[in-house]
């Protein structure tokens, strides 16, 4: 997982091709020590999702929007589509670009 | 160790588990008990490997467990017949995936080569079979890997399929599932998404996820559980199959499956009831249509309690009650030993008081001694307690061991059946682990010089077929286990030539059979001209005998020409602690283990008699038994005092062999606990290990069966042969 500063106010993180139970944790840590600041998670590199990553990418969605920030999903993996979909979560709000159609 | 790591120890500890549960299933399918539980105990054990290693990743490993699954999947469905010939792969693949767990677990290469033939070994079992008769649905390969199966054309009456049109209608069927996963279940590897996915694949779905209890960022505990989800399902399948899907998480999870009879062409209902958000999550939440599903599934007839399981409105396969199970609970090992040392410590102290008691000269009915005999008695009950904790059968250890005939078999080309009796036997896990080194070789040992070729066997009028009989039983508080085999009997002339050429003994000595059976417990021994990739490993029957030695056991063999042999081994069945009989002699404190004393005996002049060269024996009930002075034969001292001022305890070897030794006094009995003297000291000839009495003192252990070996001139022979050696 890699995290990287971009401008002052957007956060990118690069996340992992195994979003499973390993990487829950780090990836909540990951968030909110960037807490504060836009959010955009690159999914591009994911192939295996569990649903205690979803869980978190969810919970930091609700909480980027309390705290006024958005936090963006860019190009998805069919893989990660597919996670979105088989746990009933629409992603379309979400996802930047044409991925979520 | 970190918490993925322990969930990953978890991961590998359940496929321990699962795979004797699968060699076990395999074996009995072998035996030819095809009962449908056992069948599908198999599937399951392989399932849940599956489950697992799917969560972690390790995607060689589920390869190869999918492509067993499959096979057993027909298995199950009474698709494929348990021929030999396929129990025969099923027992190759089980010991393949057993490999594969184990590269995985310890990051070691794999044998792919070994892989591949397995998997290709299955693959064509399932090609068999589908040339045979083609599968329904679900039941040739899981329902997510359908599109893998090659499409074979089949003629169909058209009357069939008009005619069914009712029949698909009946079985036409809408449930409404409610599963909230557990944290558990994500801490056992398994991962709600795959079971999901095992719902959509049975039919059309509709899921709802609930967010109610997903808190904030902040607050959110990342290996939590607060997803629920209520899937409506469309399917011909019967319930018990989505049953089966949350079979192995159901203590992980809170679940419902209801079913609902509308027709298919009927809309659904209303959507589903979920738990009303919360003012407060409701505030901080996007709207609901950004993180649910957009088309409503059906409600359930009531909505899902927010705690438990919720129940079902009617009894049906789908929600009957599960079986009760007993719990358990995982402990480091390392607790378990600080326990049992500390309750060794704990019968020391009480020894300790009650020494001290004693000598205060309180009266037996005091109450302070009557409190002491209560603390006794319940340290023993703590002591046994403990013991059981650490007592495991040896089932584990005998199912390896069937691996071990079938490759050894397979590599010298016999035909051997292993029989297993008493695999329900407990003894202590240390001795169980130990124990499995010199058990492999012995076995090893077995297949490889016992059992003759298929050839000679049936020149020899025996059946194709060898034998190899692996037993456990406890016997006067220890465990036997023995490795017979229907073989052709220890060749003992050749044992003999053997013995001379590599100067382990004199050409003129005179030996007994049972003493040039012995023979081959000596370092250098071995009847192999030339290492083969099964013994010649540098590893002789000497280091199986030490091996067996250092857990306090002792090994003897009975041999007959042409008919076979058996080893066995007696072993204690716990390291920790041993009823003793203290005992004086020379002024020493020396502790013999109760359970080799029958009883005590007050030698007088008139039932002692010599036999010449300085043998003696004692007279009791009709018989002569040999008289062994201890303080001798130890060398406490040197010259014999009157045996009729001394006691004399009847004690029975291993082996069954009776003899009298002589001690100058018996102080009582006493639970000791065993200190090892060759790891804290060395090896001492007699002894086969130390205590600390209730004074603070060291006492010896006599190891009876080594004294009578002394007492022969065994051991003299021993320590000569392992000089020329």
């Amino acid at each position: 997982m890699n995290t990287t500063t971009g401008q002052a106010s957007l956060y990118e993180i690069n996340l992992p091709a195994a979003l499973d139970l390993r990487a829950a944790v780090p990836l909540a840590t990951a968030l909110l020590s960037a807490r504060g600041g836009g959010m955009r998670l690159d999914g591009s590199q994911v192939k295996t999702v569990g649903a205690q990553c979803l869980q978190v990418i969810i919970s930091a969605r609700h909480t980027w929007e309390r705290d006024g920030l958005s936090l963006t999903i860019v190009n998805p993996t069919e893989d990660f589509l597919a996670a979105f979909a088989d746990t009933g979560l629409n992603i379309d709000s979400i996802v930047e670009g044409e991925a979520a159609r | 160790m970190d918490h993925l790591e322990a969930i990953k120890q978890t991961f590998f500890q359940e496929c321990e588990e699962q795979l004797a549960e699968l060699e076990s299933g395999l074996l009995a399918i072998e035996n030819g008990n095809h009962d449908p539980e056992i069948i599908n105990a198999v599937f399951r054990a392989v399932h849940s490997i599956k489950g697992g290693a799917a969560a972690f990743g390790y995607d060689e490993l589920v390869e190869f467990v999918h492509v067993f699954e499959t096979t057993l999947d027909l298995l199950r469905s009474e698709q494929l017949k348990p021929t030999p010939a396929v129990t025969k792969v099923l027992l190759h693949s089980s010991d393949v995936l057993s490999d594969l767990i184990h590269s995985v677990r310890n990051e070691t290469p794999t044998d792919s080569q070994k892989v591949a033939s397995a998997k290709a070994g299955l693959e064509a079992v399932c090609g068999e079979q589908q040339g045979a008769a083609p599968a329904s649905r679900g039941a040739a390969a899981p329902p997510e890997e359908s599109e893998e199966i090659d499409f074979k054309p089949i003629s169909i009456s058209l009357d069939d399929i008009f005619g069914a049109d009712e029949e698909v209608e009946d079985r036409a069927r809408r449930f409404s599932i409610f599963f909230r996963p557990k944290p558990t279940l994500y801490a056992r590897a398994n991962e709600a998404i795959r079971i999901i996915r095992e719902i959509k694949a049975l039919g059309e779905t509709e899921i709802s996820c609930d967010l109610t209890d997903l808190p904030l960022l902040t607050e959110l505990d990342a290996e939590g559980a607060y997803f629920a989800w209520t899937i409506s399902l469309q399917t011909e399948a019967e319930a018990s199959e989505i049953e089966q899907i949350f079979e192995f998480v159901a203590a992980d999870c809170d679940y419902t499956i209801e079913e609902q009879r509308v027709p298919f062409d009927e809309e659904p209902e209303a959507a589903p009831p979920t738990q009303p958000l919360s003012d407060d999550i409701a505030q901080v939440m996007p709207p609901a249509s950004d993180f649910t599903a957009a088309p409503p599934p059906p409600p359930p007839t009531e909505p899902p309690p927010p705690g438990g399981k919720p129940p079902a409105s009617e009894p049906s396969p789908a929600s009957a009650p599960h079986q009760p199970t007993q719990e358990t609970i995982r402990v480091d090992l390392d607790k378990i030993d600080r326990l049992v040392n500390l309750v060794g410590e704990l019968v020391i102290n009480q020894a300790v008081l009650s020494q001290r008691v004693s000598e205060a000269g309180l009266p037996r009915g005091s109450s302070v001694m009557i409190g002491l005999e209560e603390l006794e008695q319940l340290t023993r009950d703590i002591q046994d307690s403990v013991m059981a904790i650490r007592a495991q059968p040896v089932k584990p250890i005998f199912q390896r061991m069937s691996r071990i005939v079938r490759e050894v078999a397979a590599i010298t080309k016999k035909a051997v059946r292993l029989v297993v009796d008493g695999e329900g036997t407990e003894v202590d896990k240390t001795v169980i682990e130990r124990l499995t080194d010199p058990l492999t070789h012995m076995v090893r040992n077995a297949v490889d010089h016992g059992i003759e070729s298929p050839e000679e066997r049936i020149a020899s009028g025996k059946p194709e077929e060898g034998t190899l009989r692996l037993s456990a039983m406890h016997r006067s508080g220890r465990i036997i286990i023995e490795v017979t085999d229907d073989g052709a009997g220890i060749n003992r002339a050749r044992v003999r030539e053997i013995a001379i050429r590599k100067g382990l003994i004199p050409e003129n000595a005179v030996l007994s059979d049972e003493e040039t059976d012995g023979l081959i417990f000596l370092p250098g021994f071995s009847t192999n001209t030339t290492a083969s990739s099964i013994s010649g490993r540098g590893v002789g029957m000497d280091v199986v005998k030490r091996a067996i030695q250092a857990l306090g056991g002792r090994i003897s063999i009975s041999s007959r020409q042409g008919s076979g042999s058996t080893f066995s081994m007696s072993l204690p069945l716990t390291l920790a602690v041993l009823d003793g009989m203290v005992v004086n002699v020379a002024g020493q404190i020396l502790v013999l283990p109760l359970t080799a004393v029958i009883e005590t005996l007050q030698p007088r002049t008139g039932n002692i008699h010599s036999l010449g060269s300085g043998v003696r024996v004692i007279g009791n009930r009709s018989s002569f038994i040999p008289l062994i002075d201890v303080g001798m034969i130890l060398s406490y001292r040197f010259q014999e005092i009157d045996p009729t001022t001394q006691v004399a305890l009847l004690v029975e070897s291993e082996s069954g062999e009776k003899c009298a030794l002589l001690v100058d006094a018996i102080q009582g009995q006493r639970q000791v606990v065993i200190k090892s003297l060759e790891s804290n000291y060395g090896k001492v000839p007699g002894i086969a290990a130390a205590t600390i009495l209730g004074d603070g003192r060291v006492a010896l252990i006599v190891d009876v069966d080594a004294v009578l070996s002394l007492s022969r001139g065994d051991y003299h022979m021993s320590e000569a042969a392992m000089e020329a050696f």
